[in-house]
């Protein structure tokens, strides 16, 4: 199983970041390994683009009629067969295909994990090993590297985690951190529906006092609104414990998802925020 | 055993299903109402662990492109 997922998603990466690596050194950039992890990350996320929006178009369509569809239910309880009638007739009303299924995510999931994989293994290596260590990997002779990379971006170590940091560098390198868990916490904004829906499905269940069985969904949702905040800060804590090459990769994907999600659906749940300001 | 599946479901629910939302951005990813986890929790509690977990299993299964009735309760 290893083997098969280092062949399938492992070894191809590696090979993109070194085509990345090999372009921006013949651009005399400096910090080459840094920013090919900002451009391998940016390539991939092209290369799972129309997947992400697929799914975040469904999603959006899946938003707008999830209060009819719950209304349905309340109209038609215990009418299975009717309630699955009203649903498809909803569905073709409102465009709804929701044909894709699982299939965005389950292409997406590894992905996302071989790159972190990739980047977690890439900065740990040390100077010595690296050259010796990658060209074991690459399909061409012309990616292979001839002397070890520079392992720093503007002065900090990509190998380095904050926490490791604290000493040397001091409170400033609480920044990395800092930095993803807000940029996390946009692109959770965004993703949440634009506030009155869940303002009021959290009024619904504060009427009913009691949660009962029925509900469940509508406290999932309250509950998503929690992990929110706690998600973005769970994010934080990690890139403070992680190498900084990591938080690169993490901020760059992020960034770019902030960018997508606004071009795809536009700045969902921010979008009230920024209008009050 | 029957609790240690529901709270196995619980655990996937509030803490997987919420990174993996959060991670690819998308709020609702569901094509069936209600969600499998919850098909399952529900199936599981009033059919028994077996029939409820292939009931399941079946439900999760249709969740791809080639199953092209889209039905929604997928009872």
């Amino acid at each position: 199983m290893g083997e098969f997922f280092n062949a399938v998603f492992i070894n191809p990466i590696i090979n993109i970041l070194l085509v990345v690596y090999h372009a921006v050194s013949f651009l005399h950039l400096p910090y080459a390994l840094g920013f090919s992890i900002v451009g391998l990350t940016i390539v991939i996320r092209f290369i799972i683009y129309p997947f992400t929006t697929a799914q975040l178009k469904a999603s959006l369509k899946m938003q707008t009629i999830a209060p009819h569809l719950s209304s349905l239910k309340k109209k038609h309880k215990g009418d299975s067969a009717r309630i699955q009638q009203e649903t498809l007739k909803l569905y073709k009303e409102h465009g709804v295909n929701p044909a894709a299924g699982c299939l965005p995510v389950i292409i997406q999931m590894p992905i996302i994990w071989a790159l972190y994989s990739v980047l977690a293994h890439i900065v740990s290596l040390k100077p010595n090993v690296v050259v010796a260590e990658i060209n074991k990997i690459v399909y061409f002779d012309f990616l292979k590297l001839h002397n070890a990379w520079d392992p720093s971006f503007f002065g900090l170590p990509l190998g380095g985690m904050p926490s490791g940091l604290m000493g040397s560098i001091g409170p400033l390198i609480l920044l990395v951190p800092i930095l993803t868990g807000v940029l996390q916490f946009i692109y959770s904004k965004m993703m949440i529906p634009a506030k009155n829906t869940v303002a009021v499905i959290e009024k619904d269940i504060a009427k009913k006092g009691n949660i009962d069985k029925k509900d469940a969904s509508d406290f999932a949702t309250a509950f998503q609104t929690q992990a929110m905040y706690i998600f973005p800060a769970m994010i934080g804590f990690f890139s403070f414990s992680f190498p900084i090459g990591l938080s690169l990769y993490w901020n760059t994907f992020t960034i770019f998802g902030i960018i997508q999600q606004y071009k795809v659906v536009g700045l969902g749940g921010l979008g009230s925020w920024i209008k009050k300001k | 055993m029957k609790n240690l599946l529901l709270l196995t479901i619980n655990l996937y629910q509030n803490f997987i299903s919420v990174s993996l939302k959060n991670i690819l951005g998308v709020d609702k990813m569901c094509r069936f109402s209600p969600t499998c986890s919850e098909y399952a929790k529900e199936s599981i509690n009033k059919e028994g662990i077996f029939v409820g977990i292939g009931k399941s299993a079946i439900r999760i299964l249709r969740c791809q492109p080639f199953f092209s009735r889209s039905e929604s309760s997928g009872n």
